[in-house]
């Protein structure tokens, strides 16, 4: 198995609060990795770390063994560093398939095209009716995506990270905000994904994490408490007392 | 979904159109000012001036999300240069534009990397001051400029060497609706392009544009220093037919009255630059006429209903109407 992203000793302090604390961590070709952890932990910090919104205090970041950190968050995204977003970040005020287009607009390097070209406006719109037909969002295309429900906000984020073409995809809690009668939705979609993609899932469903993750990562304080298969995450008493002791997840 | 799998020898009823529609819609009201109007030619030009100058502003602060109130420097510098270039180098016109086009680009393109790095009221403010100091550096070099007393006797040759200006600026007209409507057709097109849709994205969310992996800065240099141009190409234009230029063309007034024109004919469209100028223009002119003092309260209260009323400008109405009909007749 090939190794993609490499995090070794990230670090990352706010004042005098660590909330990223050495972390050590690889995503090789086709992992499925569940990063759990309670409120608070710095599961969002990580990714913001990774996906360069935010620099580290100390510690490196690979991709393929090339180091990223000079980079900034536009250009890892150009090389496959993709994230979605915990809460929703779309334009509003554009219509679902104009969302997309940015994305796919990006990734074919056009976004510097100052005249239209009918030619090239067809092959971006069927590509990102490809996208969002899968998602049940296809009629849907030409409505404002402020207008739409939020559990459909939340698939055209994902919708938006594939049309980037992703080498690493980093997904923060996809399912908040879905109804749970929805949530299966996006499951199936993850598990419909290229296989050879390596996924970081932040969730806290631990019954989508059960059933998506090959790979469960515990998060406490900043730190990695615990790295092990589903099973023995289960199994193990102190992430039991940490996380699911507080009832409820 | 049907525009995908259409054939595409097939051609498209309307597309001629959606084309250059508007555009000739521009040509035709133009023309019939002037028929109507013959004696008022030069206030018709004046108009056709303050809509390219307005449609950079709704390109900057319409598309991109701008928030600037300095588009006046871009405007001053374009004629600046313009007339010193008439002045000393080249009567001709077209090369005039050229020169007032780079020279707002150039401007625009050196503060952008000043003030885009902001946002909000930093930004309204840093393109104020850069205005300002701008037109304070024109007041000093006097000995370039004219300072306070500007320059005058701007010369044009005829355009083309065969169409001369006339007295009854004629021909002033007709050359700046030719500009305007050119200007009209490629903004029409730019924010038709990936780059038009790029600058909507950033508009809404930064963040978004970020991480799909747009260079956002480098974005907002792009389409300032091409809103910079335009505002250049009005301002080679004012001093071309106007044959003067002064500190005015740089002063925060006409900023905050582009921006009020675009306000009054709708932010989100080009084509609010297009009603909200003449509008204004002709409340302007006519109260003024009627009572020189008061004008300025006549335009407020039209601002402060079109903002209250019509959150889409006079574009926005006129829009839902259309649309109404639209549904009526079909
Ligand atoms: N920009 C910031 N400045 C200061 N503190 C921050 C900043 N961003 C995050 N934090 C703090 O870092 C800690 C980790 O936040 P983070 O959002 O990464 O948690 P999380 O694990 O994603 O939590 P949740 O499950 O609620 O999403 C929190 O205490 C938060 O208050
Ligand atoms: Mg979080």
């Amino acid at each position: 198995m090939t190794e993609r992203l490499r995090l070794s000793g990230l670090t990352k302090t706010f004042g005098g609060l660590t909330v990223a604390s050495h972390i050590d961590l690889s995503l090789n070709d086709g992992d499925r990795t569940a990063l759990i952890g309670p409120n608070g932990a710095g599961k969002t910090t990580l990714i913001n770390l990774i996906s360069g919104a935010l620099a580290p205090s100390a510690g490196d970041i690979h991709l393929d063994g090339a180091r990223l950190n000079p980079l900034d968050q536009a250009s890892r995204t150009r090389l496959g560093i993709v994230r979605t977003f915990q809460v929703s970040r779309l334009c509003r005020d554009l219509s679902v398939i104009e969302n997309v287009s940015l994305a796919l607009i990006q990734r074919h390097r056009a976004a510097f095209r100052l005249w239209p070209s009918a030619r090239r406006d067809r092959a971006i719109r069927s590509e990102a009716i490809a996208l969002l037909e899968p998602l049940g969002l296809a009629d849907k295309a030409g409505r404002l995506v402020g207008a739409l429900a939020y559990g459909e906000q939340r698939l055209i984020e994902i919708a938006i990270a594939l049309a980037l073409n992703p080498r690493v995809l980093l997904l923060d809690e996809p399912a908040a905000g879905v109804p749970e009668s929805e949530s299966g939705v996006i499951l199936d979609l993850l598990s419909r994904l290229p296989g050879d993609l390596p996924i970081l899932l932040i969730e806290h469903d631990m019954e989508l994490v059960f059933r998506f993750a090959r790979r469960v990562i515990v998060l406490v304080a900043g730190a990695i408490l615990f790295e092990g298969t589903p099973a023995e995450v289960a199994e193990n008493q102190q992430i039991r007392e940490i996380y699911f002791g507080r009832g409820g997840h | 979904m049907a525009d995908i799998v259409a054939d595409p020898s097939r051609v498209e009823p309307g597309r001629w159109r959606a084309l250059i529609g508007p555009e000739l819609a521009v040509v035709a009201v133009g023309l019939l000012a002037a028929i109507v109007f013959p004696d008022d030619l030069g206030f018709i030009t004046r108009i056709n001036i303050l809509s390219i100058f307005t449609l950079s502003i709704a390109l900057v602060v319409g598309q991109a999300g701008i928030g600037t109130l300095g588009q006046a420097a871009l405007f001053g510098a374009g004629s600046y240069a313009a007339a010193l270039w008439a002045l000393h180098v080249s009567a001709e016109p077209f090369s005039g534009l050229l020169v007032g086009a780079l020279a707002g680009a150039g401007v625009a393109a050196a503060s952008g990397l000043l003030i885009l790095r902001t946002r909000g009221l930093t930004l309204i403010m840093l393109s104020i001051a850069f205005a300002q100091v701008l037109l304070e550096i024109a007041n000093k070099a006097a000995f370039v400029t004219g300072g306070d007393d500007g320059l005058a006797d701007i010369p044009v040759n005829p355009i083309l060497g065969a169409v001369a200006f006339d007295f009854h600026g004629r021909v002033g007209f007709c050359y700046t609706l030719a500009a305007l409507v050119v200007v009209y057709f490629c903004l029409r097109r730019l924010i038709a392009s990936p780059f038009g849709l790029t600058c909507r994205g950033i508009k809404g969310d930064r963040l978004r544009m970020r991480a799909i992996g747009a260079p956002v800065v480098r974005h907002l240099l792009c389409v300032y220093a091409i809103g910079g141009a335009v505002a250049g190409i009005a301002g080679a234009l004012s001093a071309q037919t106007t044959q003067v230029v002064g500190l005015g063309n740089l002063g925060f007034e006409l900023s905050a009255e582009g921006l009020v024109m675009l306000s009054i004919g709708g932010v989100g469209h080009l084509a609010g630059a297009l009603l909200g100028v003449p509008t204004f223009m002709i409340v302007r002119h006519v109260t003024a006429t009627i009572n020189p003092y008061h004008w300025l309260l006549v335009i407020g209260v039209l601002l402060v209903v079109t903002v209250l009323f019509l959150p889409g400008g006079l574009y926005g109405m006129v829009d839902k109407w259309r649309r109404r009909a639209g549904q009526g007749g079909s």
